[in-house]
């Protein structure tokens, strides 16, 4: 039975690149592959084959949104929940990214030490919402 | 000032956090100045927004709040030079990234 090992991480911030990496890998025990922009994501699904994708909102280039809808298009990401992170917080912002097809919303700052746990829902409801 | 969410954990992880946590407090400055530098509320909004979001994952929840604080009346305006609010929000901002780069 799959369970949730590896997980990639789209973050255009170096700083928050570094957190994500601590608290997945080094707390979480997950293989972490942590991607600059969308494009090297999109590069690098099929070699790193992710269980799950934390997904940042406010990137450089390819958007979260806009990196989202081309990840879905690739076969490997088949049933692959994404979630955004975003430091946004209203409630209409995250119903609007809840729109894109996300899976869910974590809303920055994380608690780096409770993310690895916190991601495990997403995962959980995502992946058989996904397959079905 | 700065508190360490890994409070509690095995030592390794504690010292991993603190070394992250350091190297986030030397990078304060820069971030500080790309906020000073901003010539247009655009990018004077994305540089509050990132600090925002990054500054309470590094036990920085006052920095963080201070960062969305100014980011929030950075939104409003359109004239960031001329904006008192703002330019409070930016001072303060300023006296705690001052404050946890002296600490440190």
């Amino acid at each position: 039975m799959n369970d949730l090992r590896r997980v990639m991480c789209v973050e255009d911030d170096p700083d928050i690149r570094m957190i994500l990496e601590f608290s997945l890998a080094t707390v979480g025990g997950y293989e972490v592959l942590c991607c600059p922009e969308g494009g090297s994501a999109l590069r690098q699904v099929a070699d790193f084959l992710p269980d799950l994708v934390l997904l940042d909102v406010m990137m450089p280039g390819l958007s979260g949104p806009e990196t989202l809808v081309a990840l879905r298009e690739l076969p490997e990401m088949r049933g692959v929940p994404v979630v955004f992170m975003t430091a946004k917080a209203l409630p209409e912002e995250l119903e609007e990214l809840l729109t894109h097809g996300a899976t869910g919303v974590i809303v920055k700052p994380f608690d780096p030490m409770s993310l690895p746990t916190d991601i495990r829902p997403y995962w959980e409801h995502g992946r058989g919402r996904l397959a079905s | 000032m700065a508190v360490s969410p890994a409070e509690g954990q095995p030592p390794s992880v504690v010292a991993a956090f603190a070394r992250l946590q350091a190297q986030f407090v030397a990078g304060l400055p820069q971030r500080w100045q790309a906020i000073e530098a901003a010539d247009n509320v655009a990018i004077l909004e994305t540089a509050l927004h990132r600090l925002a979001g990054a500054s309470a994952s590094y036990g920085l929840a006052p920095l963080g709040e201070a960062a969305r604080r100014a980011e929030a009346l950075a939104r409003k305006t359109t004239a960031p030079g001329q904006d008192q609010p703002l330019r409070q929000a930016l001072a303060d901002l300023r006296r705690q990234i001052d404050a946890i780069v002296t600490v440190r």
